[in-house]
């Protein structure tokens, strides 16, 4: 009886399996055209955690609420001069020359704004036409509201450090009654506790405003568990249609737009697909239509696919570097001595190690043109702060040697140099799953063991690795940092290396501090110009890491896209302004 | 028979209990940090430490441990971190399923491969149709399965194109009706499905192989035959299903392979599934998620083997439980 009921049960399960495959040759049949016609369908390696401006952190987040919030003003980037450009209805901060004009204008709220003489307040003038997507007018207090969000330390958004200028800041709590005022529905002031220059008083008060009616009852604790999260609204030229978690968002073209218009291509999806190869695979296949950071080395193959395919790049804001310690991290971590790194704690050795490194040898064998050796950390692309006039050292290991001699690493007997019985020996470390570093990391080995010096490579996990950073636990690491468009460097260099979070190196010029504190108080940023300039020579001089190269991104497009702007701010920058060419959609 | 499972069920609640507080303090070891997102230039130094605050990351170890076994013991794990705070059962929910999917093809297709690959192999034994299964079995069996699904995707979506190379369904699929919407799902499973059962199913294959050769020499099978039955009978009434009773252990022993097998290929053919719940969930350090995760997996692999056990005893009258 009992061998009855297994035996039947494989039948039973044999029988499923049959009709599956059977139903799948069925369907293989079709002709394999997807509803994609109307919809553009983008790649991304992960989920959005939230679509609310207020709390959302990830990438995704970013981009997908962008499409549906409005926005105060809205930026460009002007690539003559490198510099953040704000825009509202009727007044921009500064003429613009860029030829082509990427965006469709008119999708700001503010219609014009006006900085007070004092430098204290900024008074925005707003449209009244604009409404959430329910009906209900955006207003002054829509805005006001949304910052107290983004100040409460229960909701912990991760864009608190936009209020840092607001009145009451300085005291550590923010008078919101004094810091923002609503006279009336269309008039909005930002006070603040000190002078703040144009602009970056217009970069910290255009946070994305969130509708107060909707939000207003949910206690901060519940903030961001509210079921809202999953139901945003808002006025954007799309509205969230599904949200599948881990799998997709969909998002329609939001007819009620004004702001300035519907977006033109019916559908968006983003669809989350963590490996790169199978998003590679999907470009090529057509089944979808962009993703982003291509590796160089798929350049080609993405080029001959038969879907059509389009690289696109963009930059630079993102570079690589080899890190070293200049001050000995063991004495600092044990008791906050400060002294110079046994093998690195020398600029002149330092500057050796630049010197040795290939990094153009680098650059040829994995980004190609898509690379440029890097001086500094100010990128080309902000041309209104770089300085040219400082030029990346040469590959010259001649020159090296000289420089270690002259500090005293002479070779010892196993051709490794030593300086006082000590052997110039290190770990590189660096983080897993980087084969642009891993790649790097190779080539830097090889050219130090040609100077006598001795690299050894070790990869950690990316939490691993981070952390040992934090905790200035390694000597010597490659990573890379993605810059901001506003020239902001003292986390990263500052001599007090209990405030500047990410100074990993424990790097100390009392005039790099004295630069960017001058730079900063500058009311009009192209006055920091001498600033930036000379803060470039020092750490030209001072190398307290080897810049290694900046790096364009790579985006994919499926060649049925038309009208794509790239933009250093956003790929997906004038996303609304796409359409799909009309002869593509009809192929295959 | 019941006294028995009662019995070993009772004795699965400290053994799961003591799988959660090893995790519990396993994880809080492994460096990195749950907030780590918050850290980086341009976020205000508070935000991470709000996030903690939040999370009740703050308190010392032990005063966490008392107020997550406080909860847990209410059937409360927690919310998740990294998932927008979603209670992590709301989390699992969601994945379960498509991994258990995943699973029952997988294991379906696991034996169903398997036994007839491994019948025929033993009755034609030392054919050359026997030796070309047995290698072939091999070689599937020593491939890397990642490895194998990445070529998979390369010949069958990419080169051929006949399979869609990730996702659960096309884009657009919302719209298509129930019956195209299954046939769509079941389309976007046959890649990972196949990757999966054919390197278990080259296991079982040699299992039943070598069991069933044993079985063919005992000496009823001798009288089966002198009796005059046809060899079909011979072999499917009277060998198969003795040489069966110890594959049948095998079901539940594999259930723990197919959930981790199922790991990668849910992150490769991009399923939101409970193994990519689980990998994601360890990179971000998102402790409750990974202890619920523990949870399921480990319950549901104790299940797998008193079924196996159970499954034994009834199969075969010789067992007693």
């Amino acid at each position: 009886m009992n061998r009855k009921i297994s035996m039947k049960g494989i039948a039973v399960i044999s029988a499923m399996v049959v009709i599956m495959f059977a139903g799948c040759s069925g369907k293989g049949g079709n002709d394999g055209v997807t509803a994609g016609d109307s919809t553009l369908v983008i790649a991304m390696l992960g989920d959005a955690n939230y679509l609310n401006p207020v709390i959302g952190a990830s990438v995704t987040s970013r981009n997908v609420y962008g499409l549906l919030y409005p926005g105060l003003l809205e930026s460009e980037f002007d690539t003559t001069s490198g510099l953040l450009n704000f825009v509202a209805l009727e007044k921009k901060l500064r003429e613009t020359f860029t030829d082509a004009m990427p965006k469709k204008p008119g999708g700001a709220l503010a219609k014009t704004w006006k900085m007070s003489e004092d430098h204290r307040s900024i008074t925005y003038t707003l449209r009244s036409d604009a409404r959430w997507n329910d009906g209900t007018p955006i207003t002054s207090h829509d805005f006001k509201f949304a910052y107290t969000l983004y100040g409460n330390p229960l909701i912990a958004s991760p864009r608190q450090q936009f209020l840092a200028e607001l009145a009451g800041a300085d005291k550590g709590e923010i008078d919101f009654d004094k810091a923002i005022e609503t006279p009336d529905d269309t008039t909005l002031v930002f006070n603040f506790y000190k002078q703040v220059p144009e602009q970056l008083a217009l970069f910290h008060t255009s946070l994305t405003p969130m509708p107060k009616h909707k939000w207003k009852d949910v206690p901060p604790r519940e903030f961001r568990h509210s079921p809202l999260n999953q139901k945003p609204l808002g006025a954007g030229p799309y509205v969230l249609r599904d949200w599948q978690k881990q799998q997709q968002i969909v998002l329609a073209s939001n007819p009620m737009c004004n702001l300035p218009k519907p977006g033109n291509i019916p559908r968006v999806m983003f669809r989350i697909v963590p490996d790169y190869t199978v998003r590679l695979a999907q470009l090529q296949t057509g089944a979808v239509d962009v993703v982003e950071n291509i590796k160089p080395e798929d350049f080609e193959g993405l080029e001959n696919a038969k879907a059509g395919v389009e690289i696109k790049s963009v930059g630079l804001r993102v570079y690589d570097y080899v890190g070293w310690s200049n001050i000995d991290q063991e004495a600092y971590r044990r008791d906050g001595t400060i002294k110079p790194h046994p093998l690195f704690g020398s600029a002149k050795v330092r500057r050796a190690l630049t010197l040795a490194i290939d990094r153009q040898s680098i650059l040829d064998g994995y980004l190609g043109e898509y690379g440029v050796v890097a001086s500094t950390d100010i990128s080309p692309s902000l041309k209104w702060a770089y300085n040219d006039a400082v030029l990346p050292y040469p590959y010259d290991p001649a020159e090296a040697v000289r420089l270690l001699e002259e500090e005293g690493w002479k070779p010892g007997p196993d051709g490794i140099r030593e300086k006082d019985g000590k052997k110039f020996g290190f770990v590189l470390f660096t983080n897993a799953g980087n084969a642009r570093r891993n790649f790097a990391s190779v080539i830097i080995q090889q050219n130090l063991r040609e100077i006598g010096i001795d690299c050894q490579l070790d990869v950690q996990e990316s939490n691993v690795f981070f952390e040992n950073l934090r905790l200035r636990k390694i000597d010597a690491w490659m990573a890379g940092w993605s810059i901001g468009l506003e020239i902001d460097p003292l986390d990263g260099w500052g001599s007090d290396l209990e405030k500047s979070r990410f100074n990993f190196t424990g790097y100390q010029n009392p005039r790099i501090d004295a630069l960017c504190e001058l730079a900063k108080a500058e009311l009009n940023s192209l006055d920091a110009r001498p600033y930036w300039l000379e803060y470039q020579e020092i750490l030209h001089r001072d190398q307290p890491t080897t810049f290694l190269y900046w790096i364009k991104e790579t985006q994919g497009f499926s060649r049925r896209i038309e009208g794509e702007e790239l933009n250093i701010l956003s790929t997906f920058y004038n996303i609304d302004d796409w359409t799909f060419s009309p002869s593509a959609s009809v192929a295959e | 028979m019941l006294v028995y499972i009662a019995r070993r069920l009772l004795v699965a609640i400290p053994l799961v209990f003591g799988v959660l507080t090893l995790t519990f303090f396993i994880i809080r070891l492994a460096p990195g940090d749950p907030a780590a997102l918050f850290i980086q230039p341009g976020i205000s130094p508070k935000v991470a430490d709000q996030i903690r605050e939040q999370y009740g990351l703050n308190d010392p170890l032990f005063i966490q441990y008392i107020k997550w076994l406080g909860s847990v013991l209410q059937g409360d794990f927690g919310r998740s971190f990294s998932r927008a705070q979603q209670p992590v059962f709301d989390v699992i929910a969601q994945a379960l399923p498509v991994t258990m999917t995943i699973a029952l093809l997988t294991l379906a297709a696991n034996f169903i491969l398997g036994i007839f690959i491994g019948v025929i192999s033993a009755v034609r034994q030392n054919s050359y149709l026997d030796r070309f299964l047995t290698v072939g079995a091999l070689f599937f069996y020593s491939m890397p399965e990642f490895w194998f699904a990445l070529m998979m995707i390369i010949v069958f979506a990419l080169k051929l194109q006949i399979f869609p190379a990730s996702g659960l369904n096309e884009v657009g699929a919302e719209s298509y009706g129930p019956f195209r919407f299954l046939l769509d799902r079941l389309w976007h499973l046959v890649l990972p499905v196949t990757v999966l059962s054919i390197n278990g199913a080259a296991g079982i294959a040699r299992y039943v192989r070598g069991s069933m050769l044993e079985v063919i020499r005992q000496d009823y099978i001798r009288t089966a035959r002198a009796k005059g039955l046809s060899e079909k009978v011979v072999i499917v009434r009277h060998a198969l299903r003795n040489a069966l009773l110890p594959v049948i252990t095998l079901m539940g022993g594999s259930l723990p392979f197919i959930f981790s097998g199922a790991l990668f290929i849910e992150v490769i053919f991009a399923f939101p599934g409970m193994g990519r719940v689980t990998v994601e969930a360890i990179f971000a350090r998102d402790y409750p998620l990974i202890i619920a995760n523990t949870f399921i997996s480990g319950t549901l692999i104790i299940i797998g083997n008193l079924v196996a056990d159970v499954l034994y005893a009834v199969v075969d009258p010789r067992i007693k439980l």
